[in-house]
């Protein structure tokens, strides 16, 4: 069997990158104004028993995605049927981060261009890489990941001069209830996406478990988060970081190092766009494996052109304009929560059940 | 621009779908026929300026209805 496989180090660049892409340049927390990085600790806290329960279901079931499982579990024909949730969210989702990067392009870098454009372009380019396999996704967030740090790291470097630590303070003034809020909404934007990634990790070749690799990939990216939100709120002030749609962006014009080093702000465009197109990638591969295997096709290959195109079509008409796409970024969370939370902890239990039952004794592979 | 999008189609069409067929895989072919033709329905309206409903609009009133109140704009 010529089985697609990514190593673990590969898989874990993929998670994080998939995990900034786009939730960082639109701000994370807005709601929680200066404590937003308190905010980012909270929701890691909150993520850390999904991230438990998608690692357990990966281990539990080694070398099947979640479609094979949920067949397992549920059984062929509530399976599939349950299995089109896991078709919609990635094509729901891959279409709103490509709308993102529409509407950065739109607003703030090339406002002459039809938006269409560059969402066209990501759209192909993702085609590209999922058509080339999933081996080639993980070389790519390979090579990326330096990129992103090194662009991260030297901005940050050269916005020390404009650090304003009052704006720190008053921590919680308002209380803990906007904290706790914004930490939901992190807990639902960017980290427990990773639900699909049962459906790529599949083809990790790894000795150790996918624990680590899944709470590795938690740790640096809240590393990065917490630094960056930081950075947003010393620079900028919670008003403006609330008041901008994109923060880092506005936060990275300012930098004017001795009339020398100004206009930065396109090393930050380049990882957006890096990130957005890792995690529209990843969002069309699990659309193509979970249609491949709902309808028995034989390779997924063979319908990624027609899924990207949808997903890009998808994008444009999603939204009149950019104040809609603010507006159902508040209502997502509780959209995704079905998704995120419910199905894999109903998923898991049903597993458990099944494993003690012995009903399931002979897929268990571990 | 409609031009265009046929044009692109025949070009997808000839790459992408007609291979299936020669190998005969009916599966395969029928879900992306199906596929292009819902996708070349969609880019040909857009090309016509009409305006396509967007399923956000009844998901976020379905879900503002659930959890029972209007979801400020922050």
């Amino acid at each position: 069997m010529n089985k697609e496989m990514i190593t673990a180090k590969q898989g874990g660049y993929l998670l994080i990158l998939f995990m900034i892409g786009s939730n960082l340049f639109m701000g994370l927390a807005p709601s929680a104004k200066s404590d937003a990085w308190i905010a980012v600790i909270v929701g890691m806290v909150m993520a850390v028993p999904m991230i438990f329960i998608y690692a357990r279901l990966l281990s539990l079931f080694k070398g099947r995605d979640i479609f094979d499982i949920l067949n397992l579990v549920f059984g062929n024909v509530l399976g599939r049927i349950v299995a089109l949730a896991y078709i919609w969210y990635p094509l729901h989702l891959g279409a709103l981060v490509i709308r993102n990067l529409g509407e950065f392009m739109n607003t703030v870098a090339i406002p002459e261009t039809p938006m269409l454009l560059p969402m066209l372009f990501i759209g192909i380019l993702s085609i590209w890489v999922v058509m080339a396999g999933v081996e080639l996704l993980g070389r790519c967030s390979k090579i990326f990941f330096p990129i992103v740090v090194i662009i991260m790291i030297i901005t940050t470097l050269l916005v020390i001069p404009y650090l304003n630590f009052d704006h720190l303070k008053p921590v919680m003034y308002e209380g803990i209830m906007p904290v706790l809020k914004s930490g939901f909404e992190i807990f639902s934007f960017p980290l427990a996406e990773t639900v699909l990634f049962i459906a790529v990790f599949s083809a990790l070749k790894t000795d150790k478990s996918t624990y680590r690799v899944y709470f590795s990939g938690l740790l640096i990216f809240g590393a990065i988060g917490v630094l960056l939100t930081l950075r947003n709120i010393l620079v900028l002030g919670d008003d403006i970081v609330g008041g901008v749609y994109f923060p880092l962006y506005a936060e990275v014009s300012r930098i004017s190092i001795g009339e020398f080093i100004q206009r930065i702000e396109v090393s930050v465009a380049t990882t957006f766009v890096i990130t957005a197109f890792i995690k529209v990638s990843v969002c069309l591969y699990v659309t193509c494996i979970g249609l491949s295997k709902c309808f028995g096709l034989k390779s997924y290959r063979s319908i990624v052109v027609q899924t990207g195109l949808l997903m890009v079509l998808f994008a444009y008409i999603i939204y009149e304009n950019i104040m809609d796409m603010i507006f159902f970024a508040s209502v997502y969370p509780y959209y995704a929560l079905p998704f995120q939370v419910i199905l894999p902890v109903l998923t898991l239990v049903i597993a458990e059940i099944r494993l003690r039952a012995g009903q399931l004794q002979a897929v268990k592979r571990s | 621009m409609i031009v265009l999008v046929i044009f692109a189609y025949a070009l997808i069409i000839y790459l992408d779908l007609i291979p299936l067929y020669r190998e005969k895989r009916w599966r395969d072919f029928g879900l992306n026929m199906a596929l292009t033709l819902f996708t070349l329905g969609i880019a040909l309206l857009i090309s016509f300026d009409v305006t396509i409903p967007s399923p956000a609009y009844p998901i976020k009133n379905f879900i503002t209805s659930i959890i029972g109140k209007q979801v400020s704009y922050e």
